[in-house]
């Protein structure tokens, strides 16, 4: 039980690290990066909706404090709920991506294009 | 036994094979095509790890985006490009530009290759090591405005020297990191990608959303011109 929780002991560790930068951050990072390992790990131990939860959470936190939410989070939360066939909060913060982030325009309104042809195909 | 076996985590040995520390990059195609925003493709992996892909994969995003770029949400590119019939990080990597600007309009790619992740044992030393490759291309001329090379250690053995020390903790470590699935490659990854990316005279340039954004474009503009 200790041994398998030093595992994301360790994850911790780069905290440490990040304290010893002179530098502010620009993000809040939270839970994303350890999140996005979580992803690919496939994990029995995986459960979305957990995901989902912190990362709103983070989210709703970041704004709520005039921050911006680091780049991808909001794409990548509204991928989770993609997955829980949530599309309307997947459309939700593709949109909040979108509008935080110029760069990610072409990206997110391909995507979000694909979305709406999907339910065209599925009201057929 | 006359010592405690000092199983010391704390000890992380970083060692990085720049040639010629001092010297500066050529920025100047860089300068000239200062992208916004950066694609991190998955990396290439050719280490023994087959992990070593999606483990280095949740430690780039952040340097980069902290080094002032706007970032693409790397698992949720994985997973379209999959969805998409290209299933390896080769396939991925050999997408065309012209695709890529179509579908991401990213300004440059990064392109990353493992060639060494995890363990590595030598007889009095359970040692970890990392190794990864950098290239940074400009989407739409195809130039590569930066690329770089980033190793990093991890030892067990902290400061011992008498051989039986050595030993029995090479030993040690290993059974206890193995029983623990402990692998102290990602944080080294974590640790070798923020020196690569914010190394003084070698790493990233400020990218736009950083506060010292202009400074820092001035500052190797001013250098460039000087040489």
């Amino acid at each position: 039980m200790i041994l398998s929780n030093m595992k994301y002991l360790l994850l911790c560790l780069p905290l440490i690290f990040a304290s010893c930068r002179t530098e502010p951050a620009l993000y809040d990072w939270g839970q994303y990066e350890t999140s996005i390992y979580r992803f690919f790990e496939e994990n029995d131990t995986y459960n979305i909706q957990e995901e989902i939860d912190t990362l709103s959470r983070e989210v709703s936190s970041d704004l709520a404090n005039n921050k911006l939410p680091p780049p991808g989070l909001c794409m990548h939360l509204g991928y989770l709920f993609s997955l829980e066939n949530n599309q309307t909060m997947a459309i939700k913060y593709f949109e909040l991506e979108k509008k935080h982030f110029s760069e990610s325009q072409v990206f997110v309104d391909g995507i979000l294009k694909r979305i709406a042809n999907k339910k065209m195909k599925n009201e057929k | 036994m006359k010592n405690n076996i000092k199983f010391s985590f704390l000890s992380i040995i970083l060692t990085f094979l720049f040639v010629g520390c001092g010297s500066y990059n050529d920025y100047r195609e860089y300068l000239n095509h200062m992208p916004k925003s950066i694609l991190i493709l998955p990396p290439t992996n050719s280490s023994v790890e087959p992990k070593a892909s999606y483990q280095f994969l949740s430690t780039i995003t952040r340097p980069v985006a902290e080094a002032g770029y706007y970032v693409f949400p790397v698992a949720v590119v994985e997973q379209m490009m999959k969805d998409n019939g290209l299933p390896t990080a080769q396939e991925m990597h050999n997408v065309s530009l012209k695709k890529i600007e179509e579908i991401f309009d990213a300004d440059a790619v990064l392109y990353i290759n493992i060639s060494q992740w995890g363990k590595a044992y030598r007889i009095i030393e359970s040692a970890t090591e990392v190794s990864f490759q950098y290239h940074l291309v400009d989407v739409k001329s195809g130039k590569t405005l930066w690329q770089h090379e980033a190793h990093a250690r991890y030892s067990s053995n902290g400061n011992n020297t008498d051989l039986a020390s050595l030993l029995i903790s090479a030993i040690a470590t290993h059974i206890i990191e193995s029983a623990a699935d402990i692998d102290h490659s990602r944080n080294l990854a974590i640790e070798a990608n923020h020196n690569s990316i914010n190394h003084k005279k070698r790493g990233l340039l400020k990218g736009q959303r950083h506060p010292r954004h202009s400074e820092d474009q001035e500052f190797h503009i001013n250098r460039q011109r000087e040489q």
